[in-house]
């Protein structure tokens, strides 16, 4: 049994506008079929108002399709008595780390959702310990959330998600409100519970830099899934990746650019450091044969 | 042309009676000039929304003074009203302050506000949708129902419908995506070039503020260490890695290429501040295949 599975899903809403007799549907997503597998790090890219966040919220059960289905491990989210059980599969992290936070200090914050669950006392103290221990945030127990820079708030919101023990974490755009440190310290702690707990993890982004350790990528647009497949597939892709209005990492960019300018680059340099040791050698021949004729 | 200038500004906060005083900006002096394209960086705390916020008078220097066309804004006989109105300012997520029933409306609050005839405000927010390439069908939807890279445009129109003579941004592409991105970037040098808008930004990512800005100010404890044309401030490598500061990815990519032995080590060359600048100064040193076009 799959752990989720997305089969021909399109979502539909309505836009009101102040006269009322015009109402405009959307159509979110168009024939979205996916499946992931438990433990999997999934990464879906695409641009805003791409449906990626509509696909979030599917597969945690907030929204329902219009047509097609979704099965959380073989669950039909479609039907209300399996609402519960779905929530808990999986639990979401939003963009702003203001806008989730609610206690006075962290440690309160992280005890809300387990508190919520019916969670007897002594347990939710060790799943707040474990939470916080696993996002590298012990330190800030008794802290309070509104001390703490933004990649930290992000972290404490991940643990409050932690403490409630999902299967999965969906995580939509968390890095968007961070500085570049933020960034890097919310997406180490994102691959450290994929790795050592064996969560389900799926982020969404814009970024191509945060989905490059990724074991799986699908690419959005307009509501459809526009490629997937494992990075080395995907990364080849500029055009259509460009198209898709997703930005390429820097060393991507440089190889067009440099192959606009006639330079070879070969199709195995992947990353920028193979760039650079590629093209400071291929630098040193060239001198070292014009060296020669002088 | 109007002309924006800091002399000797200096912000205070805590309680100046127990003695913990903090300084949020120390000695600033800074002056541009209307049609600059000036960005500040400096990390998290380290006085750019301070000095933002000083700009156009919303936080008042407890030390010096601030001037806009060499008067000082917080004398009793200037409008701070209409320093305001020429001096934009443009929080981060601006899409969170809209709050009218449509478009148009939210468009139209700031003119009307400066006491514009209704007329005269549809002509302003009509002007300012067109900048932005906002279509006329959006006028009556409810600004909450669109997207959050229109939301962000239309918050930008109704910045712009004031008709500033300055545009100051505080991370104005946070959580946009590469597309939003660049047609915000080409529209902020549309205002710079041809309507002739001063702008500061405020920004986190080097790679944008090398490829847009001309002038870069670097901020740190609440001070200026360093003000001058963006291509030069980038050569002080030892000043970036003190502060923990990160280089452009162009620059920090064109100094590994010379700590290897790239190219020749003599010459004083202008840094990259693009990719495509990168690339070309790449290719000066570098065999060129014309037959495949680069591909192998």
């Amino acid at each position: 049994m799959d752990f989720m599975k997305a089969i021909n899903v399109i979502f539909r809403y309505k836009v009101f506008t102040s006269e009322e007799e015009e109402e405009q549907t959307v159509q979110a997503l168009d024939d979205v079929s996916l499946t992931i597998n438990k433990g999997d790090f999934i990464a879906i890219l695409g641009h805003n108002g791409s449906g990626k966040s509509t696909l979030a919220k599917q597969l945690a059960g907030l929204l329902h399709p219009t047509e097609g289905c979704i099965l959380i491990r073989g669950l039909d989210s479609g039907r209300p008595e399996n609402n519960i059980t779905i929530r808990k599969t999986a639990g979401i992290v939003f963009q702003n780390p203001d806008n989730q936070l609610i206690g006075n200090i962290v440690e309160e914050d992280i005890a809300f959702g387990p508190e919520n669950l019916g969670v007897p006392k002594e347990e939710i103290w060790e799943r707040v310990s474990n939470a916080l221990a696993a996002t590298g945030m012990t330190a800030y127990r008794f802290k309070s959330p509104r001390a703490l820079s933004g990649g930290q708030k992000q972290k404490i919101a991940i643990s409050g998600i932690l403490a409630m023990e999902p299967e999965c974490i969906i995580l939509d755009e968390p890095t968007a409100m961070l500085d570049p440190k933020g960034r890097k310290e919310v997406l180490q702690a994102i691959h450290h519970l994929n790795k050592s707990k064996n969560i389900t993890i799926i982020l969404i982004t814009h970024h191509m830099e945060e989905a490059e350790d990724a074991d799986y990528i699908y690419v959005m647009k307009k509501g459809k899934i526009m490629a997937q497949g494992m990075p080395p597939q995907i990364w080849p892709q500029h055009d259509l990746i460009k198209d898709c209005g997703i930005g390429l990492p820097f060393d991507r960019t440089l190889v067009d650019e440099l192959r606009d300018e006639h330079i070879e680059i070969p199709v195995g340099v992947n990353t920028e450091e193979d760039l650079l040791y590629y093209l400071v050698e291929s630098n040193s021949n060239l001198m070292r044969m014009l060296g020669g004729y002088l | 042309m109007s002309r924006i200038a800091f002399d000797h500004v200096s912000y205070c906060y805590g309680n100046q009676w127990q003695g913990e005083l903090q300084y949020a900006l120390k000695d600033v002096s800074f002056s541009m000039e209307q049609g600059e394209y000036v960005a500040i960086i400096g990390k998290t705390g380290s006085g750019k929304s301070t000095f933002l916020q000083h700009v156009n008078g919303l936080l008042k220097p407890t030390e010096g003074t601030v001037l806009f066309n060499d008067k000082d804004i917080h004398q009793k006989d200037v409008s701070i009203r209409k320093i305001r109105q020429k001096v934009s300012l443009c929080f981060q997520y601006p899409e969170y302050q809209l709050f009218e029933e449509n478009v148009l409306k939210d468009i139209c609050f700031g003119p009307s506000n400066m006491g514009y005839s209704e007329e005269e405000c549809l002509k302003k927010a009509r002007y300012a949708m067109d900048l932005l390439e906002l279509p006329r069908s959006l006028e009556k939807v409810s600004p909450f129902s669109l997207s959050g890279g229109q939301k962000r445009r239309v918050a930008l129109a109704g910045i712009l419908a004031m008709e500033p003579e300055f545009l100051v941004l505080d991370e104005p592409v946070a959580g946009m995506d590469q597309r939003g991105k660049d047609n915000l970037f080409e529209l902020l040098a549309r205002l710079n070039e041809e309507n002739e808008i001063g702008i500061i930004l405020v920004s986190h990512d080097m790679d944008d503020v090398a490829a847009h800005a001309e002038r870069l100010i670097v901020m740190d404890q609440g001070q200026i260490i360093m003000d001058d044309e963006t291509r030069k401030v980038f050569r002080e490598r030892e000043m970036f890695k003190n502060l923990g500061l990160e280089l452009p990815h162009p620059v920090s990519f064109y100094y590994k290429l010379k700590d290897e032995g790239f190219g020749i080590s003599s010459e004083e060359e202008d840094l990259p501040m693009t990719v495509r600048e990168l690339a070309n100064y790449i290719s000066l040193y570098l065999p060129k295949n014309r037959i495949t076009g680069g591909v192998v």
